[in-house]
């Protein structure tokens, strides 16, 4: 079984998913090119006021990549963009829960928030992602 | 909400993904309507009622 047809990715598919894996893998790979440049950038040289510009400058393919995905949803036929948005709602409410319960335990001497909020939002976005789609089959 | 939307695709020996096509939509949203687990929208409804030449309600069974 092809990939496609795992994914039930058919030719109305195809034209969204080909396009959102252009934009979204030129933003990665943009962002994997910066990332590290502003990286060095900041530790070797003294930046003067461009210091704050060039620490914030990886947040700019990463936008590129959430405006890949919303274009991508804009593009999608009315029940994929049902699962999506299904898949948001339930990712956003477990990063919320889980937000809020990581702060309690913080005084406990946890790690700070900022190193649970990315994998448990595309975590769990992506197991509701992949349980709406099988679920539908 | 029920349909016939399986029984008017296979009596013109359609695909799901012909069906999908024809609507401008996914295999998985043809897959979702005929298996009852998703509801079209009223555009969507309405053009699978003009594809098949039919009231929408011909196809649409609202069940209580």
């Amino acid at each position: 079984m092809s990939i496609a047809r795992l994914f039930c990715w058919d030719d109305v598919s195809k034209v969204w998913v080909k396009r959102y894996l252009i934009e979204f893998g030129a933003a990665m790979l943009g962002y994997t090119i910066v990332l590290p440049l502003s990286i060095i950038a900041i530790q070797r040289y003294d930046l003067g006021i461009w210091r704050a510009p060039i620490g914030l400058s990886p947040a700019v393919p990463l936008a590129f990549a959430v405006w890949a995905y919303a274009r991508s949803v804009s593009l999608m036929d009315e029940f994929t963009k049902h699962i999506h948005t299904r898949s948001i709602v339930f990712a956003a409410a477990v990063t919320l829960i889980a937000s809020v319960t990581i702060s309690f335990f913080g005084n406990a001497g946890l790690p700070p928030l900022h190193f649970y909020v990315w994998p448990i939002m595309v975590g769990s976005w992506g197991v509701a992602l992949g349980y709406n789609t099988f679920k539908y089959r | 909400m029920e349909n016939r939307l399986r029984e008017l695709r296979t009596e013109r020996n359609w695909s799901q993904e012909d069906l999908g096509k024809r609507l401008g939509v996914s295999r998985q949203t043809i897959i979702a309507i005929e298996k009852g687990k998703y509801d079209p929208s009223l555009p969507l409804a309405f053009a699978i009622g003009q594809l098949f030449d039919c009231k929408i309600e011909d196809v649409f069974i609202p069940t209580p």
